[in-house]
C-alpha cells in the first residue's frame, strides 16, 4: 500500500525533502511498517527526528543541526506526518470502495446474465446450473451444487464444477432435506461446525453455505457452496440469497409455464371430447307422419351429461329417448355415451320401454355399480300406424304433456328411480293415444332448476304455464318460446346445467315436417 | 359441510349439514369409504341440517347405498327437509331408499329387523 503511494505521491515527497535539505537536513525518507525505506535515502548516521504516518508507518529526517535540542523542527514534521497520514487513508477508503464496486458491477453482471439466461432458454436445469456458475464465481467457493425437490425426494441438479455422481450425493440430499425443514440458509465456517451440521460429512468439506431457493413459502431446490479459501463473510450469503431469489422466481414462471402448457392441451381434449358428444346426438331427427318434432341439447360446459336419441326398433316403431346423467364434466360426458350407447342396442330388441330401461340397467348397475353414478331417462316408443305412445320414466323429470281435448298441461311423474340405482327397473309402461294438437315435451332439470340471481328456481309449473300459452305453435316455436321463457328469467345467471329437450306435437295428416335439432 | 357420526351398537347415525352438491360430496363420499372399511354397513343418514342436494349428491348417497346392501346392510334416509324431499320425488329416489321422518324412526327399522333375525 506505502510504495503505491509513494509511486503516486512522488513529486509531493520529493518537494519535502528538497525543503528539509534547505534547512539543513542531511537526508528525508519515508519507512513502512517494518522498518523498510520506500522513499528517500542518508539514514546511515546522525541525529534523527522521527513521526509517526498513522499506522503506516513513518517520516525521518537526519542529520539537522540542533535536532535533539531545540526540536523545532518535531511539529512541521509531525504536522507533514498527518497530513500524509489523511491522503493515505483516503487512498485505502477509495481503493476498497473500488473493490465493492468491482463486486457489486460482478454481481449486477451475473444478475444480467442469469436473468438473460432465463429468457432465451426454457430448460430449467439449464437455467440453474448456469445460476450456479455465477454463485460459484462470485463467492469464489471451490465446489457447489444445486438440489431440486420432486415428488419422490431430492434429485441432485448441477454441480460446479462438473463432479460425477458419488457418495457425496447422500450428503447432499441430507443437507437439502434439512434446509427445506429449516426453511433458512445454513453458514458453516469451519470443519468442526459442519460436523455439528451432519456427523457424516465427507471429510473433503471444510466450509459450507446452505441457500433455500423458495417458492412462496416452500423450499423447492437448494443452492450449496463448498469450501473457500476464506469464510464465507454476509456479503456472501447475501449475494447468494439475491441469486436464490431470482432462481425462485424462474422455478415459479417455469411451473406456471408447464400448466399453462397443460391447462391448453386439457381444453383442446375437452373441446374435441365436445365435438365427438355433439356428433353422436342425431343429426337430422326423423320424419314421421302425423308428428311434428324439435328437439335440442345445450351442455352448460364443454361436455355434457344429457343426451336425447331417436331410433326405430324393428316392428317400426320410433324410440325416443332421453337421458340426464349424474354429476357434470367428463366423468357425466363418459357415462352418458355409455347410456345412450346401451339403449341404442337394447332398442332394437324390444317393443316395450320398460324392457329396453331394463336391458340398459342390467349393464349398468352390475359393471358401474361402484362409481355410484346413475342415470335419469325418459324412454317411449311411438306407433304411427296407431297413435299410441308407450313410454316408461326411471326417475326423470319434467315429462310434460299438453293434452289438447281439455287443454291442460300434465306432469307425467316418474315411477321408479333411475337406471343404476336398483338391480332391478321398477318403472312400468305406460300408453297414451295421440291426439291432434297433443304435444309432449321431455326436458332435463337444466331447465326447471335455472336460478336467477335471487336464487328463484323457474319450476315445472312455469314450464307448463309457457308450453300451454304456446301449445298452438309449432314444434320448433314451441322449443324457442321454452328456451328463451328460461333464458329470461335467469337474466345474467349462467346456465348451470345442461338444457335438453324434446318437443313432440301431433299435426295433422300433412303436417310431418321435422324442425332442425 | 359438517359431518358428525354416532354408533349405536351395529348402527351408524351419520349428521349432515349444510349444501350437499359437488364441492362438498367428495367429503362425505370419504366417510363412506371410511365407515365400509370399518365394516359399518348400518347407517342412518340424517339430512334434517342439509338444505340443498344436488345430482351429485345424490349419487354419493346411492354409492353408499349400494355399498352398504352390498354388505348386507342398508343406508336409510331420516328428516328430509321438503325442498330435499321434492328432488327425492322428482327422481323416485325415494323408492330406492327408506325415508324416515327422524333419526329415532329409521334406527327402530334397523332394531326392529335386527329383532326379527
Amino acid at each position: 500500500m506505502l510504495r503505491k503511494f509513494v509511486s503516486r505521491n512522488r513529486q509531493l515527497l520529493e518537494t519535502l525533502a528538497r525543503s528539509w535539505r534547505t534547512v539543513g537536513a542531511q537526508g528525508f525518507a519515508l519507512v513502512d511498517a517494518d522498518g523498510h525505506v520506500v522513499f528517500g535515502n542518508g539514514l546511515s548516521a546522525g541525529e534523527e527526528l522521527s513521526a509517526p504516518v498513522g499506522p503506516y508507518g513513518s517520516l525521518r529526517v537526519i542529520g539537522l543541526p540542533g535536532a535533539g535540542q531545540t526540536n523545532s523542527f518535531g511539529p512541521q514534521l509531525t504536522s507533514q506526518a498527518q497530513l500524509l497520514a489523511q491522503i493515505l487513508k483516503r487512498e485505502v477508503e477509495l481503493e476498497s470502495m473500488t473493490v465493492e464496486l468491482m463486486g457489486a458491477y460482478d454481481q449486477l453482471v451475473a444478475m444480467y446474465n442469469i436473468s438473460q439466461a432465463a429468457r432465451s432458454c426454457l430448460d430449467l436445469e439449464g437455467l440453474l446450473s448456469s445460476l450456479l456458475k455465477e454463485a460459484v464465481h462470485l463467492t469464489g467457493a471451490e465446489q457447489g451444487f444445486i438440489a431440486l425437490r420432486h415428488e419422490d425426494g431430492w434429485k441432485k441438479l448441477a454441480c460446479e464444477p462438473a463432479s460425477p455422481d458419488g457418495e457425496k450425493d447422500l450428503a447432499i440430499i441430507t443437507l437439502a432435506q434439512m434446509i427445506r425443514d429449516r426453511g433458512r440458509p445454513l453458514v458453516c465456517n469451519s470443519r468442526e461446525e459442519c460436523l455439528n451440521v451432519l456427523p457424516t460429512m465427507p471429510p473433503e468439506i471444510e466450509r459450507l453455505a446452505l441457500t433455500p431457493i423458495k417458492v412462496g413459502d416452500e423450499v423447492v431446490a437448494v443452492i450449496g457452496l463448498v469450501n473457500k479459501a476464506e469464510v464465507f463473510t454476509a456479503g456472501n450469503q447475501k449475494l447468494v440469497g439475491a441469486l436464490a431469489e431470482e432462481a425462485g422466481a424462474i422455478i415459479e414462471r417455469t411451473h406456471l409455464q408447464e400448466q399453462m402448457v397443460v391447462q391448453e392441451r386439457m381444453q383442446r381434449e375437452l373441446e374435441i371430447a365436445a365435438s365427438i358428444q355433439m356428433g353422436l346426438l342425431p343429426s337430422s331427427l326423423p320424419h314421421v307422419e302425423g308428428l311434428d318434432i324439435a328437439a335440442i341439447c345445450h351442455p352448460a360446459n364443454e361436455v355434457g351429461g344429457d343426451f336425447f336419441d331417436f331410433v326405430y326398433n324393428a316392428d317400426g316403431l320410433l324410440g325416443m329417448a332421453l337421458g340426464d346423467v349424474t354429476n357434470k364434466g367428463v366423468p357425466a360426458a363418459l357415462f352418458m355415451v355409455v347410456s345412450r350407447t346401451l339403449l341404442r342396442a337394447a332398442a332394437p330388441l324390444h317393443s316395450s320401454p320398460r324392457r329396453v330401461l331394463e336391458h340398459a340397467n342390467n349393464d349398468i348397475y352390475d359393471d358401474l355399480s361402484g362409481v355410484g353414478m346413475f342415470v335419469t331417462i325418459f324412454f317411449a316408443y311411438y306407433n304411427p300406424r296407431t297413435r299410441e305412445l308407450t313410454y316408461a320414466n326411471a326417475g326423470h323429470a319434467p315429462v310434460l304433456f299438453y293434452r289438447n281435448a281439455t287443454g291442460t298441461c300434465e306432469f307425467w311423474k316418474a315411477d321408479g328411480p333411475p337406471v343404476g340405482v336398483l338391480p332391478e327397473i321398477m318403472s312400468k309402461d305406460h300408453t297414451t293415444h295421440l291426439e291432434e294438437g297433443d304435444v309432449l315435451v321431455v326436458m332435463s332439470d337444466g331447465f326447471n332448476e335455472a336460478a336467477n340471481s335471487q336464487g328463484e328456481r323457474f319450476g315445472i309449473q312455469r314450464l307448463q304455464e309457457v308450453i300451454a300459452a304456446n301449445a298452438s305453435r309449432s314444434a320448433g316455436k314451441i322449443r324457442a318460446a321454452l328456451l328463451s321463457a328460461v333464458e329470461t328469467f335467469a337474466e345474467s345467471t349462467p346456465q348451470a346445467d345442461d338444457q335438453t329437450v324434446i318437443v313432440l306435437k301431433v299435426t295433422g295428416a300433412q303436417g310431418n315436417r321435422g324442425t332442425g335439432a | 359441510m359438517d359431518i358428525t357420526t354416532e354408533e349405536i351398537k351395529e348402527v351408524t347415525i351419520v349428521r349432515l349439514a349444510g349444501r350437499f352438491d359437488a364441492y362438498t360430496a367428495p367429503t362425505v363420499k370419504e366417510k363412506f369409504l371410511e365407515l365400509q372399511a370399518a365394516g359399518r354397513a348400518k347407517l342412518v343418514v340424517d339430512l334434517s341440517a342439509v338444505d340443498f342436494v344436488d345430482s351429485t349428491g345424490l349419487a354419493t348417497l346411492v354409492a353408499g347405498l349400494k355399498q352398504c346392501r352390498q354388505a348386507g346392510g342398508d343406508l336409510k334416509l331420516a328428516g328430509l327437509r321438503s325442498r330435499v324431499r321434492v328432488i327425492f320425488e322428482l327422481t323416485r329416489l325415494d323408492w330406492a331408499f327408506q325415508i324416515h321422518e327422524n333419526e329415532m324412526a329409521a334406527l327402530s327399522e334397523f332394531q326392529g329387523a335386527d329383532d326379527v333375525a
